[in-house]
């Protein structure tokens, strides 16, 4: 059997004029033996002459084994959340897609925040000495909220540099202060699906510039699909290109890649109602692990792992405990019902006048954009 | 022997027996079938195909634009003495040649049985109820579908299936990977779950070859080069008896809406390569689906499975739920099983949802434990 000239990845145009010439597969085209003269000249009519062995591009076949020590070697971002962390195999995973999904006010953005300062601790503390992007679709991103993450990060470094004497750490905190924080973060915003998905697709490039990031944030991928332009399919297709561009970039540049999405009201069939992960199931199919956030009283949050290839479905509380008030310091999110405290500093962002970029490269810091307002 | 193809085996089918059907070597009768493969069979006219087929002859018919075996058998002879200038007989030998090059050659209905016998292989999938409901074990030569609900084990029982095999039998596994869900992490843990050395478990581990591809083109690509890695292959070396490919529908969804068309071509395609695969060189195909409710995705391109889902009677979910890729894929596997959730958060019932030769009533409960998937 031999492979069809039609599964390649080539437009309709350059497919039609292959096959009127006779060129139905891809022997046709070169055998074993070499190219075909009449093959090749018509390749280099239709321009892919070149291209041909990138078109037939065979992935690498790795063994398990190459599979599990790499996953073995790639770091985690670490939550500060021991239950949290415990969870997700020790944090969120580089080169994968992890799902936050959580009805408003169960810390989504402020998980989102605390990742966004977390990818930043120095090595030597065991971080990653990294970077983040953060592309903010519901304009739920504070800087004063960000501030104080990064603050109580600080603080905690620094009160782990004091004990540990380390010189490598002494050295590294110097340089870990919230204005890095504040500088390693780049935060983009955009107001509709369209900007969104744009957005998305010059990730690959931005990525090539800044090789320091390893966190891609995107809050919420919900809202701008849930406006209700887009028919069902035409969501699922929209949902789907920037899911698989995602998984790309996250494989690719080796970088965590972190969504947040909502929840919706499921009416069964015996008409009872239930509060379900948006944006469908093909949606969900796409994300590797699935972490449900909730509130479950004041100041206490629970995390669900829904979905996961190396956990099983189990679920964790987090919240402030006397006795490890370090961790508790740091994780500020849980310290209060924060819905409430950031509606009343809510920072209106970014500036409307300034258009959008579609593309990052003239992404501003937070601070930069405090400046402007 | 013909007890690998006896259907109603109570009990799992043994590794002796197995091996038995594996190691018979089969001294093909039909020489000339071979023969005829390792004539370049393309589509389009070239010189090599028959000595009268000369430069200037092929550069007329190509600017008649008869250009492949389809248009030169189409033509009437008479025209192709016009444009050929070639004699009757001779336009009449080369068409001859070409049939006999390109049409397939009848076996005997005996002869197609005995290979079928000595090639075919029941794989266990060492889940003892799915086993048991599926008669033994997946038979080679055939195409699996296991569909099933966002984070309702379909991946975890891939990766048992392929724990299984890899260690059980020492046979390579391929899987394929398309949305970068193997976890190399998940696989060492139910080996140690199970209790295996670390040697035995790397062992094991280097034995499952994992694929990762981005889209279906690369599928197609890397589907082209494991049938010529299979097909230099000795006669029944069987290298290979299994390749699982988690998950189908993520590479079809980018063809939802506008390019449906180009989409359904590609599943064709896709299911038309792997039917080869699996007969020519008697391995099973695994495929996982997505089942997604309809009430939320009613706009996209699946059909309802109605009928299929009335005949799984004593499924609970199943109005509310239907698998992905629609009628189309329907008729591709031989036989479709639905994972579904039920009660506890570990447990699971299989069901299976349509079958040329199973019962779609049967059904079987598992859980899902740190050793993997196990029966219930």
């Amino acid at each position: 059997m031999l492979r069809s000239v039609a599964s390649l990845p080539l437009p309709g145009s350059v497919q039609a004029r292959l096959r009127n010439q006779g060129f139905v597969y891809c022997e046709d085209l070169c055998s074993e033996k070499g190219y075909d003269s009449e093959g090749e000249k018509v390749m280099k009519q239709l321009g892919i002459d070149e291209r041909l062995a990138s078109l037939t591009y065979v992935p690498p076949t790795k063994s398990a084994l190459d599979v599990w020590h790499d996953e073995c070697l790639s770091p985690r971002i670490v939550t500060f959340s021991k239950a949290v962390d415990d969870m997700l195999d020790g944090g969120i995973a580089v080169g994968e897609i992890t799902e936050l999904c959580g009805a408003p006010g169960s810390g989504k953005t402020q998980i989102s925040l605390q990742m966004c300062v977390d990818v930043q601790i120095p090595r030597s503390f065991g971080g990653l000495s990294g970077e983040a992007l953060f592309i903010d679709t519901e304009s739920g991103f504070t800087p004063d909220r960000l501030k104080e993450i990064a603050e109580a990060c600080v603080d905690h470094c620094q009160l782990v540099a004091l004990h540990q004497n380390e010189q490598d750490m002494g050295q590294q905190i110097e340089k870990f202060t919230v204005d890095t924080i504040m500088q390693g973060l780049y935060y983009t915003a955009t107001h509709d699906y369209v900007e969104l998905v744009a957005a998305i697709y010059s990730i690959k490039e931005f990525l090539q510039q800044k090789r320091q990031v390893r966190l891609v944030v995107v809050d919420s991928v919900a809202f701008p699909f849930r406006s209700g332009i887009l028919n069902s399919l035409q969501r699922t297709r929209a949902l789907c290109d920037i899911m698989q561009e995602l998984k790309m970039v996250a494989m690719r540049y080796n970088v965590a890649v972190l969504v947040t999405n909502q929840l919706t009201t499921k009416v069964g069939p015996a008409n009872e109602s239930r509060l379900v992960p948006a944006l469908g199931d093909s949606f969900g199919h796409y994300s590797s692990q699935r972490l449900m956030l909730g509130c479950l009283q004041r100041e206490c949050y629970a995390a669900v792992l829904f979905k996961s290839v190396r956990r099983k479905q189990s679920s964790a509380k987090f919240q402030k405990e006397a006795s490890s008030m370090k961790q508790a310091d740091l994780r500020v999110m849980v310290k209060r019902a924060f819905k409430s405290v950031c509606t009343s500093t809510i920072v209106v962002f970014p500036n409307p006048l300034c258009p959008i970029p579609s593309t990052l490269s003239a992404v501003k810091t937070p601070e930069d954009t405090e400046e402007d307002l | 022997m013909a007890t690998a193809l006896q259907r109603p085996l109570r009990s799992r089918i043994s590794i002796v027996q197995y091996a038995a059907t594996r190691s018979v070597t089969s001294t093909k009768p039909d020489t000339q079938n071979d023969q005829c493969r390792k004539v370049t069979r393309m589509a389009r006219l070239c010189t090599q195909m028959n000595p009268l087929l000369e430069e200037d002859v092929l550069k007329s018919l190509h600017q008649r634009e008869i250009c492949t075996v389809v248009d030169i058998l189409q033509e009437s002879p008479d025209k192709l003495i016009k444009i050929t200038k070639l004699s009757f007989k001779e336009i009449l030998q080369v068409r001859q040649s070409i049939i006999a090059n390109y049409s397939a050659f009848p076996i005997k209905g005996i002869d197609t049985y005995n290979e079928l016998l000595s090639n075919t292989a029941i794989i266990p999938s060492g889940v003892e109820g799915l086993d048991v409901m599926i008669d033994g074990g997946f038979l080679t030569g055939k195409i699996y579908e296991l569909c099933g609900a966002s984070a309702s084990g379909k991946t975890q029982l891939c990766l048992s299936i392929a724990t299984h095999i890899a260690h059980d039998f020492k046979q390579q596994v391929h899987y394929i990977d398309t949305k970068t869900d193997f976890s190399g992490k998940r696989v060492q843990e139910m080996l140690e779950a199970k209790g295996y050395h670390d040697e035995v478990s790397g062992a094991v581990m280097e034995r499952i070859q994992v694929t990762r591809v981005q889209d279906i083109y690369e599928l197609f690509s890397f589907l082209q080069h494991l049938k010529t890695s299979l097909h230099h292959e000795q006669d029944g070396q069987h290298s290979i008896r299994i390749v699982l490919l988690d998950s189908l529908p993520v590479l079809f969804l980018p063809f939802l809406g506008n390019n449906l068309n180009d989409g359904w071509g590609l599943m064709n395609q896709l299911a038309n390569t792997m039917k080869y695969i699996v007969t020519e060189f008697h391995v099973t195909f695994f495929v996982v689906n997505l089942a997604v409710h309809f009430s939320e995705e009613e706009n996209i391109a699946t059909d309802v499975n109605k009928e299929c889902l009335s005949q799984a009677g004593n499924l609970v979910v199943s109005d509310t739920v239907k698998p992905a890729l629609g009628k189309y894929w329907l008729d591709v596997p031989c036989t479709r099983l639905f994972i579904h959730k039920i009660d506890s958060s570990d447990s699971r019932q299989i069901t299976v949802m349509k079958s040329t030769y199973l019962s779609t009533r049967k059904h079987c409960k598992v859980t899902i434990q740190p050793q993997g998937v196990i029966s219930a």
